[in-house]
């Protein structure tokens, strides 16, 4: 049942690979006028200096230095550690799992905000067309389910929210707790894996929250559910009553995640591209990450419908 | 723990079972420091009550050519009494006010002298050293010159009423870290004196490296110590949250005692060690011409030796105290510190003595990256890269205080770049000598109000070369308000003085380095080491030698770098290059020819000309001799050398072929230049594929995050 469950949510996702595109979509148009008007402003940094030989063959750390001395703006969010490698995915790893998503980048919480937005319509119509027989459907029937769930979605992540935020006042407490009780501490390795392990507990805790509201996701749009918290309740019950099986799904698309973050981290490109087919190749490897990633994730969405239906025939 | 009492301290001593005596003198010094302030001492700690209680003997001999009748002691560790001393006010200012630090009773400290005596006056010992501070070059002195006091009458004299807090600096009376002994007579130049002193001190939580973190000890400028006395006055600044120590150099005989178990580190070298019935040791450590004392104390320690035997040095023996956790990391400690005695022996001139302490402090204890006589403290993580910099950075730099500091003692609360930006501008040196460019750490999972987190990701692409990096341009950059580095040190703007002190002067002389060259850089240094090694050398001191040693008058540039608080930037500002197309009248004056436009296209027209205006700017107030490259389409170079001293210059090319490229200062000479992106023009502007292949890259980072936003939908 695991396995099928996983299998199907795979098939039913290299059968659509219109949503697949869909979310890529808004990803990268959300992302675009932004990377435009940094490129703007690296460019009229660089002016005609010659620096720009520097920046073409790999990164210039002298002149960065100079840059954020000078940056605004969006500018302020270029950092090396953020282009180059696997360093994009651990700064948002980490951002992610202190809760400081928000506090470092506060001039991009409209763009995340809207995109968010974007996503949640976008992920009633992929629920949608999954609950549907065959689980394809046609552009325009998926735009139809996108305006059918998406308030209710939205509504479902206001309900999530709270949850969500106290997570995180209880991460800031207990990493609080083991600075207090190491206060005194002179090694750093009972420290670190303090810190480790409230670290992953907090994770833990925010993927369980997570497992339940992707079935509350589930049972919103498979039942035509309107109350948000009813179907929150009814995906903790779920989730409760199938402990093995619904974190078994989602650990299994979660090692795939991690998979791809490792191959990212092994596969990334280096620095040294001097040729816009270069830039374009790295461009295009990033994309296919975040297709590979937006794949799994909707994955494992259909992965869980389909356990969820199972559960609920049987 | 443990409470000695002095009583049974001698007890111990006297029935000790277990006593071994490693060595009874210490080995002589190629040269010596006129020693006239030494210092035996017997200090205890009690680890319960984090007091230290401490008996000390001064000799003091007057070196100066006048008489006084005071002295003048610091005590430190008052500066750490309240929030109303120098230092914590000046700590705010600093942006690390006490209040967010949760401290109790116990993490303050506070040092009270009980009793004063003075042993009389004593008669001149030895003639040949009253006055060596005075005299550069003076020749070394054997080991068994008659330093040690005479035999004399010594009549007590009980002045424990007599010390006075003073606050010279800025009259501030919650200020405890000065006192002033007013006795009753005048001490004439070559007379010596001893005071005796019983006094007890609070560890505190640590403050500027010093004090406790669990059973972590590190005790550092911690007994009243006396300041310098200079012409007719004494030199004893309060303590400021910027700046750092001043004393004379002396010979220190100091017995620890500590609970058995502990490890103890210390200057000099370890002579005795006894045990104690109470369960206590004591650790007897000697050092000759040194100018403080300082040793740390942990059961924690693991003890590593090593030895730098290069060949043409003097032998140098290597104590390394590491945490347990970092034991794996223990040849990279001991390779920088060779690192230093290698680069700064053959640069400067060789380390006189004969051991050198690391230690590296526990984790979190603020105590890392100081330097003391022949002991330092590191610093390292449980996890960090080869390649990151750290340990070996901090471990280059500390030991190579023991030159700039150490042994050319200069006054650290007046002309503190005189050691730290020396030692910048040298550590940089040496470890890109040794290890190269260093790069790139990212440190993830952090704690909050731990600092950096706990595990690292190295990007190798990422190079923080010596220039930029080594001589911290990109520190300098952001520091904010700017001193005059020749006001004194402690009267800089607290938050940005190790700035002025340490990034300034390291990018002033990486400036003068690539201008007078580094074979005349390293000259002047080298005889600046030489000639000041155990003396308190003054910058101007520097300067004459640096003007001396290089046959060059540079005060133009000392008295910009040092002098003033300018900043340097040349850039280029308009670039154009077009075709110079004759218009007008030519020819003589009684057959003047018109020639138009038309003319251009005709078959025997003469090769086209451009003409290449370039506009070099200053654009801050600092003046510099620069050059400026002009490279043209043909390949061709045209080098132009501007005094700098006007705010722009036109230089102006005709030649049959387009101005290309344009730099100015193209080999870097000027590093202390603040903003290198305007130093270049490429005329055909290539930006556009730079900015958008790290745009791109950033895009992807923007992706992923609002990807991961979308993980709470």
């Amino acid at each position: 049942m695991i396995y099928r469950s996983v299998l199907r949510g795979f098939a039913l996702m290299i059968t659509s690979p219109g949503v697949l595109l869909t979310f890529w979509l808004a990803s990268i148009l959300m992302a675009l006028p932004a990377g435009f008007l940094l490129s703007e402003s690296l460019q009229a940094d660089l002016g005609s200096s010659q620096i720009q030989e520097n920046l073409r063959s790999g990164f210039d750390m002298d002149w960065y230095s100079e840059f954020s001395h000078r940056a605004e703006g969006l500018g302020e969010t270029f950092r090396p550690d953020r282009v180059v490698g696997i360093g994009p995915l651990l700064d948002n790893l980490e951002s992610w799992s202190n809760g400081n998503l928000f506090a470092n980048h506060r001039g991009l919480v409209a763009l995340a905000a809207i995109h968010a937005l974007a996503w949640a319509v976008l992920l009633g119509g992929a629920l949608g067309s999954f609950a549907r027989p065959g689980g394809s459907s046609s552009a325009e029937n998926f735009l139809a389910l996108c305006g059918r769930y998406c308030f209710r979605l939205v509504r479902l992540a206001l309900v999530s929210a709270p949850l969500y935020y106290g997570v995180y006042r209880l991460s800031g407490w207990l990493l609080e707790r083991v600075a207090s009780m190491s206060r005194d501490a002179t090694r750093e390795i009972p420290i670190f894996v303090a810190t480790l392990l409230a670290t992953l507990a907090i994770a833990a805790l925010l993927h369980l929250i997570r497992m339940v509201f992707d079935y509350a996701k589930i049972i919103l749009v498979t039942e035509e559910r309107r109350s948000a918290l009813g179907a929150a309740l009814s995906g903790l019950r779920f989730v409760a009553s199938h402990p093995v099986k619904t974190s078994s799904i989602y650990g299994i698309f979660g090692l795939v995640s991690l998979l791809l973050l490792v191959a990212f981290g092994a596969l990334s490109p280096g620095v040294g591209q001097e040729t816009i087919g270069g830039v374009l190749a790295v461009l295009a490897f990033g994309q296919l990450y975040l297709i590979a990633k937006i794949f799994t994730r909707l994955s494992s969405l259909a992965g869980q419908m389909e356990a969820y239906r199972w559960s609920e025939r049987r | 723990m443990l409470l000695i009492p002095r009583r049974m301290m001698v007890l111990a001593w006297a029935t000790a079972f277990w006593s071994i005596a490693l060595s009874a003198l210490e080995p002589p010094l190629p040269q010596r420091s006129p020693r006239n302030a030494n210092y035996t001492i017997d200090v205890s700690l009690d680890t319960e009550t984090r007091i230290l209680s401490g008996r000390q003997i001064l000799s003091w001999r007057n070196i100066q050519q006048q008489a006084t009748d005071e002295l003048w002691f610091h005590l430190y560790w008052n500066g750490w009494r309240n929030n109303r001393s120098t230092w914590l006010l000046e700590d705010r200012i600093r942006g690390r006010s006490t209040a967010g630090k949760n401290l109790s009773e116990e993490d303050w400290s506070y040092l009270t002298i009980s009793s004063v005596k003075v042993r009389g006056l004593l008669p001149v010992v030895d003639e040949s050293v009253a006055g060596v501070a005075d005299q550069p070059g003076a020749p070394p002195l054997s080991e068994d010159s008659p330093q040690q006091l005479a035999p004399a009458p010594k009549p007590t004299i009980d002045l424990s009423t007599e010390l006075k807090f003073m606050a010279p600096d800025d009259g501030n009376s919650e200020d405890r870290t000065v006192a002033m002994l007013q006795l009753p007579f005048q001490v004439e130049p070559g007379q010596s004196l001893e005071v005796e002193m019983e006094w007890t001190a609070r560890v505190p939580r640590t403050f500027a490296r010093t004090g406790t973190k669990g059973s972590f000890y590190f005790i550092a400028h911690w007994f009243p110590k006396l300041g310098v006395f200079e012409g007719d006055s004494w030199n004893c600044h309060q303590f400021h949250s910027a700046t750092e120590f001043y004393s004379d150099y002396g010979n220190y005989d100091v017995r620890i005692t500590v609970p058995a178990p502990f490890v103890v580190g210390a200057t000099g070298r370890l002579v005795e060690k006894t045990l104690g019935s109470d369960g206590s040791a004591t650790h007897r450590y000697t050092q000759n011409d040194v100018h403080g004392f300082a040793w740390t104390a942990s059961p924690d320690y693991r003890e590593h030796t090593g030895r730098f035997d290069e060949p043409g040095y003097p032998p140098v023996e290597l104590r390394l105290l590491l945490q347990p956790e970092h034991e794996d990391q223990a040849e990279r400690h001991f390779e920088a510190t060779r690192t230093a005695l290698k680069y700064y022996g053959s640069w400067y001139g060789p380390y006189p003595y004969q051991q050198l302490t690391i230690v590296d402090p526990a984790y979190g204890s603020g105590a890392g990256g100081m330097e003391y006589p022949t002991l330092f403290t590191s610093g390292t993580r449980w996890l960090n890269p080869a390649g990151g910099g750290s340990p070996e950075g901090v471990t280059i730099h500390e030991a190579g205080h023991q030159f700039w500091y150490g042994v050319v003692g200069n006054n650290e609360f007046e002309h503190a770049w005189l050691d730290e930006g020396l030692n910048t501008f040298s550590t940089a040196r040496a470890y890109e000598a040794a290890y190269g460019d260093r790069k790139f750490v990212q440190r993830y999972l952090s704690l909050p109000g731990r600092g950096r987190g706990f595990l690292p990701w190295l990007f190798p692409e990422l190079a923080q070369g010596r220039t930029v990096f080594g001589n911290r341009l990109d520190r300098y950059r952001r520091s904010g308000v700017r001193n005059r580095q020749s006001r004194p040190t402690y009267l800089y703007y607290p938050a940005s003085a190790s700035s002025t002190s340490y990034h300034r002067t390291s990018l002033w002389l990486a400036t003068l380095e690539r201008f007078i060259g580094w074979d005349s850089l390293q000259e002047i240094l080298s005889t600046f080491y030489q000639r000041w090694s155990f003396r308190h050398p003054r910058p101007e001191n520097f300067f004459s030698i640096a003007n001396e040693v290089s046959g060059r008058d540079l005060d133009w540039f000392f008295d910009q770098v040092h002098g003033s608080s300018v900043d340097f930037d040349y850039a280029i500002g308009r670039v154009s290059t077009t075709p110079l197309k004759f218009e007008g009248y030519s020819g003589a004056e009684t057959d003047l020819r018109y020639e138009g436009r038309e003319e251009e296209s005709s078959q025997d027209a003469p090769e086209k000309i451009f003409r290449s205006e370039v506009v070099v700017e200053r654009r801050a107030d600092g003046v510099f001799p620069v050059e400026v490259l002009m490279i043209f389409e043909d390949g061709s170079e045209v080098r132009r050398s501007w005094d700098g001293r006007n705010r722009w210059q036109l230089l102006v090319e005709e030649r049959a072929s387009k101005l290309t490229q344009v730099k100015v200062d193209p080999e870097r000479i000027l590093v202390l230049d603040l903003d290198v992106t305007n130093n270049s023009h490429q005329v055909d502007s290539g930006a556009a594929l730079p900015s958008h292949k790290w745009a791109s890259r950033w895009m992807f980072w923007l992706q992923d995050f609002l990807h991961t936003v979308t993980f709470f939908l």
